[in-house]
């Protein structure tokens, strides 16, 4: 799956740290999410988009 | 913080440390009764028994807190080690029938020791090579 979690970051010059905990969860995942290593579940999905007051679908879409 | 969620550091540390104990405990004892045993040290099926329901018993308690671990962790922490839990129990199966196989045709007689280590040691690898995978 796609996203647009690294670019939603830099604009808000957040780190990968930042964004773990407010989405409660390790930096690793985060990083993993990012690169598209690892698909989050669908509560994570919709905490990060509720962290950047997005959809979900504007942040994700499928490969 | 609600258990289930915050999971990436103090909590995490703290249901890994628990495992851990778990582990070394349940281990311990087993090692301990195992050689007991084997040396004619307890004698009689009572005493036998009353030892493989304590290792028994302290399993289920470190059955218990990799269960926990598991529902606290971060959910790519819960990703690996249940790949890693795949691999371990596929490679019991493969070990197990494979040893049954050369235990039936005379060339070997392995115990359960060798099909434990060989799951234990799948189990490891995997977990390494899955933080590898997506780190």
């Amino acid at each position: 799956m796609k996203n647009r979690i690294k670019v939603l970051r830099a604009e808000q010059s957040w780190t990968q740290a930042h964004l773990a905990e407010r989405a409660q969860v390790s930096r690793q995942t985060i990083n993993a999410v990012e690169t598209g290593k690892f698909d989050p579940s669908l509560p994570l999905a919709f905490r990060i988009a509720r962290i950047f007051n997005m959809a979900i679908e504007e942040i994700f879409e499928p490969d | 913080m609600a258990r289930g969620k915050w999971i990436a550091s103090e909590q995490d540390r703290r249901s890994q440390n628990r495992i851990v104990s778990w582990s070394v405990l349940w281990v311990g004892v087993f090692v301990l009764a195992d050689t007991v045993i084997e040396r004619g040290s307890i004698e009689g099926d009572v005493a036998v028994t009353v030892a493989a329901i304590a290792v028994s018993v302290l399993g289920v308690g470190w059955i218990r807190s990799y269960v926990r671990f598991l529902r606290d962790a971060d959910e790519l922490a819960r990703k690996v080690h249940l790949d890693a839990m795949a691999v371990g129990l596929g490679a019991g199966f493969v070990t197990g029938f494979g040893l049954l196989l050369l235990d039936q045709g005379g060339v070997v007689s392995a115990g359960p020791h060798l099909l434990l280590a060989a799951m234990v040691l799948a189990y490891a690898v995997a977990v390494v090579v899955g933080w590898r995978r997506f780190s």
